[in-house]
């Protein structure tokens, strides 16, 4: 084959031919381009759905911090002082419960 | 280390996404046969989690997708969340098996908020729930049995006692203070102001290929995990059988206790095990066990490791008060099953005869029943009768009056095994008791007067005869004095034997052919 002359704007330049340990190497970093991008998809899916399901709990957790929760929740106590004084008597409950708003006022001073 | 941990991306702090990734490593070693390698690690914790679901795609184990559920979601979860698990990972290509498998796990890692929870896998180990007795100060008949049998085991055997995180996600250690409750019971004292950190660290446990022991009737909410783990795991569960009151004899129980118990019929139909407290509970769940062919399910194995005839343990035996009048001591927790009317009537009868004699109950119960009780004890106390009713008294006052009474008295209409009575016995004090089922069965070796506890009359008859005539009382009391004796330490070595030794010693892992 005649060598094609610099300046010819016809003439279309022949690829290199690569051997065969070359087209390897390329087929090599090109599989490593797309695992890197495979890597990077599921670690975002991952982060994602920890991000999503963590913003989701603190919903969770921010309703019982609600005002309808916390102002319904003497219902929620007197029931349960209801049930204890069923279980160890009035008396014993009393200790508790003074205890426990003994607890609670020392904790706001 | 650390920075191989980091998830791409990530915006939700180094905590969460590194504790996220100490879970996956943790589990790891267990999905993949190996731990993983550093090249792994340095791509990402998300690659690492597709990479063990592949894995779990691959061997098709329920107990390996039970697992790397906990693992992400940092909550044990239940049949449904399992089976939706198994078919997402099944069906998606490998590639997005685990996009699939997050989409069906984001609900249970939300509900339970543990997503930042550390973990501790407990390997070939014995896990054993104590949650009720951790959490609570009652001491009615399961909590005696659990506390006398941990006390015991704790300084015996390795064992991994649990409770459960504060919304019920997952199995965690205990703190000091549980500990005490559930293995110092009788040096402890509950604190009027409880510790600050009374809760441990946020770190959840997790048994995998070990024995997991079910000694208390789970709460309600506990179920459904349970259950699910006892059918995938590949846990072996065994639990100690009380009684099958709520389904047998449900005219004596309100309805939620029936549903409660239905709940938790779920766990034993999965477990390998389960040893009744007496002859009678044993056949009980024998007859459940013969049920399950119907589902298709393998029998639980069901044997009987008997409650001893002990007292609890106490340091020491507080003196027994002088009275000229004969003390009748009803012990138990109060409701209709136990039929304390029952025993409010006789003694009403035999008042009114003239007999001089005082009648002390000690137990508590669910206001529904003691409401009505307690003003019927009213009652009798404006006509001047001595009945009193003792609750939340320790056990240094309960061995105080067995003590101090001429007999005991416990004529329940069924029971599991009727402890009040074994403890009566112990402390060489005669019992009035039903005469058949668990009852009879200790009564066999004597010191027992037996009634018909459906029938007033017979209870009106034993209680005037041990309150007349001269001797009977005397005549039991030998009876007593000649029985074998059983104690606690026998108890809970017999339990081991029976429930736990079969479970460490024969690992069954899930296989494939358990997938559908």
């Amino acid at each position: 084959m005649p060598p094609i002359e610099s300046g010819d704007t016809a003439a279309v330049e022949t690829p290199k031919k690569l051997t065969v340990s070359e087209r390897l190497k390329q087929s090599e970093a090109e599989r490593e381009r797309l695992q890197r991008e495979l890597d990077i998809l599921s670690n975002t899916a991952f982060s994602d759905w920890l991000s999503a399901t963590q913003n989701h709990a603190n919903e969770i957790e921010s309703f019982y911090n609600t005002l309808s929760w916390r102002v319904t929740k003497p219902l929620r106590v007197v029931r349960k002082v209801q049930l204890k004084a069923g279980e160890v008597g009035l008396a014993r409950t009393s200790q508790v419960v003074v205890a426990e708003l003994g607890r609670r006022v020392g904790r706001r001073r | 280390m650390t920075a191989t941990l980091l998830v791409d991306g990530t915006d939700n702090g180094p905590d969460l996404t590194s504790v996220t990734m100490g879970r996956l490593l943790a589990a790891a070693p267990h999905i993949l046969g190996d731990a993983p390698n550093d090249a792994l690690l340095a791509r990402g914790g998300g690659v690492l989690f597709e990479t063990l679901t592949r894995s779990v795609k691959a061997q098709r184990r329920d107990d390996l997708v039970w697992l790397l559920i906990v693992a992400v979601t940092g909550a044990f979860p239940n049949a449904e969340h399992v089976r939706s698990a198994r078919r997402a990972i099944w069906l998606a290509e490998p590639v997005v098996a685990h996009l699939a498998l997050l989409q069906t796990l984001y609900s249970l890692g939300a509900h339970y908020r543990n997503l930042d929870a550390e973990i501790e896998i407990v390997t070939d180990g014995v896990v054993v729930d104590v949650d009720f007795c951790a959490n609570h100060t009652a001491n009615t008949g399961i909590q005696r049995v659990v506390r006398q049998t941990m006390s015991r085991w704790d300084a015996d055997r390795d064992i991994v006692p649990v409770a459960w995180t504060p919304h019920g996600g997952a199995m965690r250690r205990l703190s000091p203070l549980e500990r005490s409750r559930v293995v110092e019971w009788n040096k402890y004292t509950e604190p009027l102001v409880k510790p600050d950190a009374s809760i441990p660290a946020n770190r959840i446990v997790v048994p995998f290929g070990s024995a997991v022991i079910l000694p208390e009737v789970p709460q309600p909410h506990l179920c459904d995990p349970l259950a699910a783990l006892a059918e995938f795991s590949g846990n072996r569960v065994g639990l100690i059988g009380y009684d099958a009151i709520p389904i047998v004899s449900a005219d004596n129980v309100p309805a939620e206790e029936t549903e409660r118990f239905v709940h938790y019929l779920t766990i034993i139909k999965h477990s390998k095990r389960v040893v009744g407290i007496s002859a009678a509970s044993t056949e009980d769940f024998r007859g459940f066990s013969d049920t399950l062919a119907s589902q298709g399910l393998a029998p639980v194995v069901t044997m009987e490791v008997s409650l001893p005839v002990d007292v609890p343990d106490l340091d020491s035996m507080p003196p027994a008060p002088h009275s000229a009048s004969p003390l009748i001591l009803c012990v138990g927790s109060q409701e209709p099953r136990k039929n304390q009317d029952a025993v409010l009537f006789a003694s009403e009868v035999l008042w009114r005869e003239g007999l001089d004699f005082r009648v002390r109950f000690i137990g508590g119960g669910s206001l529904w029943f003691t409401r009505g009780f307690d003003q019927r004890v009213k009652a009798l106390q404006k006509r001047g009768r001595s009945v009193e009713v003792w609750r939340g008294v320790k056990d240094s006052a309960l061995l105080g009056s067995y003590a101090e009474a001429e007999f005991s008295i416990f004529p329940s209409l069924h029971e599991g095994y009727g402890l009040p009575v074994a403890e009566s016995i112990a402390m060489g004090v005669p019992v009035v008791t039903t005469a058949y089922a668990s009852t009879g069965e200790i009564a066999a070796d004597g010191g027992c007067l037996l009634v018909d506890p459906r029938d007033d009359q017979s209870i009106v008859n034993a209680m005037r005869r041990l309150l007349t005539e001269a001797g009977l009382g005397d005549e039991l009391r030998r009876q007593i004095a000649a029985r074998p004796r059983r104690t606690w330490d026998d108890y809970a070595r017999e339990l081991w034997d029976g429930l736990v030794a079969p479970l460490i010693d024969t690992p069954e892992l899930t296989t494939g052919a358990d997938c559908g």
